[in-house]
């Protein structure tokens, strides 16, 4: 919900053509892994291609692999999916053997989700290791991971306080957040991305049943993205173009000065190439801001509903000139885009990059619907970054509309060193 | 929750036909056809070794008979590597199977009780590593298995005809503090029985119903047993209105008690009771769901818990055959979950209330019981007898 500099529409699902390469060096256990070592191939292969198969032919999540092999985990850049499942969990087991097995599990299902084929057979004396929800074949190159860790995984239960990234702490309380504890926080972040709700739930209940125990879910919220309406940046549930500004994620050089950490003090070393999420559950007072007339709306936002385009301009994607507009006659001065980002070469710093996701999940106690923006945002610096962004938002006019009541802090690490390597490993 | 057939072994087949006469059906001339057609004359007359791994065979019946199985098994005639039970007429099923290299045949049950067994063949090619055949558990060890079970059970049902007597009493003589007191133990011990699902028939109904479907609610008269004498408990309700609860409950009591010898429990049962008196303890009790007012669900879990204890005991010497590393880890995790709910227990007797606890709390409760059900989930599958599709009259 804020906004920001140009957006950039070169990463949007470019086509994979990847190798089955990502999952030859795993173990013997790992199922996928092992059928495509096995010499049994062959007629599984048979049979694969028989399928009248969706998946092969839809372009695969873009960047993926290189989010598991490469200085950074590749889906934090990649434009937001249909549809996604992000959810906390709280790690309960008690030892660092325990945590380095669990974290090992979580990456090695990844890389079989992403994977795809035919689920690990596990025998007739066992349940089936896959849910069934998607069929008897994984569709290949259709789901995407980022992978979190929150401040309290860095407590005393794993000795792991002297490697804590710099900047991560608590999420902190705003002025009119509405924060609910059971909503908020947590040991680890996976957000699951994907182009159908299936796909991405299919995934969920995979991780989670291959942790089970190990860890356990504290908060989950489903998200989706808009198609354009009618055309550019998705829209929305307040009706608002959301997103239209973002820093150049095919820019290398702004995404080390805004994104990725960098080694050297104050951050451990482990930390540099990740970068660290914040991720709010803003309930949006949709039944409210129904009531409100277009005009007001767009003054309080700073854009026009329709066009997405700034108030002073005629395109959405044309930079608002606050400098041609001192004292907010045409954008007040507290409209939601020019606090969020008043385009100063002294805010240039503050930018963020943003991945949101409307929300849809029912009903208010009151019969209104609980809709609103899982707000995902990834920066090199929480303080400098987020923290600053929000706290120019405070008490803008938009608060009374909008509520947020969840979301935590999270470090992401940076992407996998090889085919064996998994998320965690510098740490345990 | 699947409900396993009876089970003949496969070592007593009546009439072994070797190399039944077949005509072949194969599909396509290159060599590796996965295609197995079985009929009740013949099973997989010529098949075609696959070469070491993963290979997803189609079995096809072409016959108008149901075959009861067909099972994949290893040179020893009785590890299984796959299979299939009931295959209906004129249908054809996948038969996903990882093999190591070793010599194979296809074993397949007729209705007219024959097994037939396919030529041996012969499959190469590089090791395996993740095969996971089993060895089918004979009948008779989970029967006496079984036995075991209900003896550790009866002194729990006397138990519990005690505590609640004494339980009826102190209601008829209008001591509700006391009833209130009493009222736990009895319930705990019911909990320790282990039902799950339909075990004990109707009586679980009248001992340990819940007013769900019925139209009053809490206040329908078919409301009865422990939730309903809770409910009284504790919402203020005379003692006159529950004595004649309380008189029921106990009559009901004794007749499971009186019944108990003649109640036919399916052996299979107890496999599926290791992991499904825990299921209904995540369920149930570790939601609250079934709480009417003593905030006692911490406890019955507890209770649960001891109650899986007696059916893996009873398992112990065939699951200590069959996995005995699968015994030694849902034995610890049971213990340590034992040992979680105990710490809510209060020196006075009382449980801290599951409401009472924290978000991390009921975290590490959550954690402990759903990934030790995901451990004793397995003990069903492991300790399942030869497939077969049941006693043919």
């Amino acid at each position: 919900m804020t906004d920001q500099n140009e957006r950039d529409d070169e990463q949007r699902c470019p086509v994979g053509g990847l190798s089955r390469r990502g999952f030859l060096g795993l173990g013997a256990s790992a199922g996928v892994g092992a059928l495509a070592a096995s010499s049994g191939l062959g007629a599984v292969a048979a049979r694969a291609s028989a399928l009248p198969d969706g998946a092969t032919k839809t372009p695969a999540i873009q960047a993926q692999l290189q989010s598991f092999e490469g200085a950074h985990q590749a889906a934090i850049l990649s434009e937001p999916t249909q549809a996604t499942a992000f959810a906390s969990f709280d790690v309960l087991t008690e030892s660092k053997a325990e945590l380095k097995d669990l974290l090992r599990t979580v990456t090695q299902r990844m890389r079989l989700l992403y994977q795809g084929g035919l689920p690990t057979n596990l025998g007739p004396a066992s349940p089936t290791d896959d849910n069934g929800v998607l069929g008897p074949e994984l569709p290949s190159q259709q789901v995407a991971f980022v992978f979190g860790m929150g401040s309290s995984l860095f407590d005393e239960r794993f000795g792991l306080a002297k490697a804590r990234p710099a900047r991560l702490t608590q999420m902190e309380s705003f002025p009119n957040d509405n924060l609910d504890p059971a909503q908020c926080g947590g040991d680890l972040s996976i957000q699951i991305c994907a182009n159908s709700s299936d796909i991405a739930l299919h995934a969920l209940r995979d991780l989670t049943k291959h942790t089970r125990g190990a860890v356990i879910p504290r908060w989950r919220l489903d998200g989706f993205q808009s198609p354009p309406r009618p055309s550019g940046t998705p829209r929305n549930l307040l009706g608002f173009k959301d997103g239209i500004a973002n820093p150049g994620t095919a820019d290398p050089t702004e995404m080390d000065d805004l994104v990725w950490v960098k080694a050297g003090s104050p951050e451990p070393s482990w930390t540099a190439g990740g970068t660290y999420q914040v991720a709010r559950i803003i309930r949006m007072l949709v039944e409210f801001w129904d009531r409100v007339s277009l005009d007001e709306q767009e003054t309080m936002i700073g854009r026009r509903r329709a066009s997405g385009a700034p108030l002073d301009a005629n395109d959405e994607f044309s930079i608002p000139d606050y400098k041609a507009d001192p004292q907010g006659a045409v954008i007040p001065l507290d409209a939601h885009i020019r606090l969020a980002n008043p385009r100063t070469p002294a805010t240039a710093e503050n930018r963020i990059l943003r991945r949101g996701y409307n929300y849809d999940r029912g009903l208010d106690s009151n019969g209104n619907l609980d809709q609103g923006l899982l707000f995902t945002c990834y920066q090199q610096d929480i303080q400098r970054q987020f923290v600053a962004t929000q706290t120019r938002l405070i008490d803008e006019p938009l608060v009374d509309y909008i509520s947020p009541v969840g979301g935590g802090y999270f470090f992401c690490p940076p992407g996998l060193n090889g085919k064996d390597d998994y998320f965690g490993s510098a740490l345990v | 929750m699947s409900r396993r057939g009876a089970a003949a072994s496969l070592g007593v087949c009546a009439l072994i036909v070797a190399g039944a006469i077949l005509v072949a059906l194969l599909t396509g001339g290159g060599g590796h056809s996965t295609r197995i057609v079985v009929s009740d004359s013949g099973c997989g007359f010529d098949w075609v070794a696959p070469h070491s791994g993963r290979t997803v065979f189609t079995v096809q019946n072409t016959t108008p008979k149901t075959i009861y199985s067909v099972a994949l098994v290893g040179a020893d005639q009785s590890s299984i590597y796959g299979q299939i039970e009931a295959l209906a007429p004129s249908t054809e099923v996948p038969l996903d199977v990882v093999l190591p290299p070793g010599e194979y045949s296809f074993l397949c049950q007729t209705k007219s009780g024959y097994t037939l067994v396919s030529p041996s063949r012969e499959v190469t090619g590089p090791p395996v590593a993740d095969a996971h055949p089993y060895k089918p558990v004979d009948p008779q060890q989970i029967d006496f298995a079984m036995l075991d079970y209900r003896a550790s059970l009866l002194p729990v049902l006397r138990r519990l005809v005690a505590d609640t007597d004494r339980l009826a009493t102190a209601v008829h003589a209008g001591k509700l503090a006391e009833a209130r007191t009493l009222w736990l133990p009895a319930h705990l011990d019911y909990a320790k029985l282990g039902v799950a699902y339909d075990t004990f028939g109707p009586f679980n109904d009248l001992i340990n119903g819940r007013p769900l479907g019925l139209a009053g609610g809490v206040h329908d008269p078919k409301f009865q047993g422990f939730l309903r004498l809770e409910y009284g408990l504790w919402h203020g309700q005379a003692a006159a209105t529950l004595d004649p609860v309380a008189e029921r409950l106990d009559a009901s009591v004794h007749g499971l008690l009186k019944q108990f010898p003649k109640l036919a429990i399916p052996s299979g049962d107890l496999t599926l009771r290791a992991h499904e008196i825990l299921e209904n303890t995540l369920q149930f009790e570790f939601t609250g769901e079934t709480d009417e007012g003593s905030n006692t669900n911490l406890a019955t879990a507890w209770s649960n818990v001891k109650g899986t204890g007696l059916a893996l005991t009873a398992l112990h010497s065939v699951l200590n055959n069959a996995n005995p590393e699968l015994l030694a880890s849902t034995t610890a995790q049971l213990g340590r979950l034992g040992r979680m709910l105990e710490s809510y227990k209060r020196p006075d007797g009382r449980w801290v209330p599951l409401q009472s606890l924290t978000i991390d709390q009921r975290e590490r409760l959550d954690g402990a019981l759903s990934g030790l059900l995901e451990q004793l989930d397995l003990i069903p599958d492991q300790l399942q007898p030869a497939p077969t599709g049941g006693n043919d009259d």
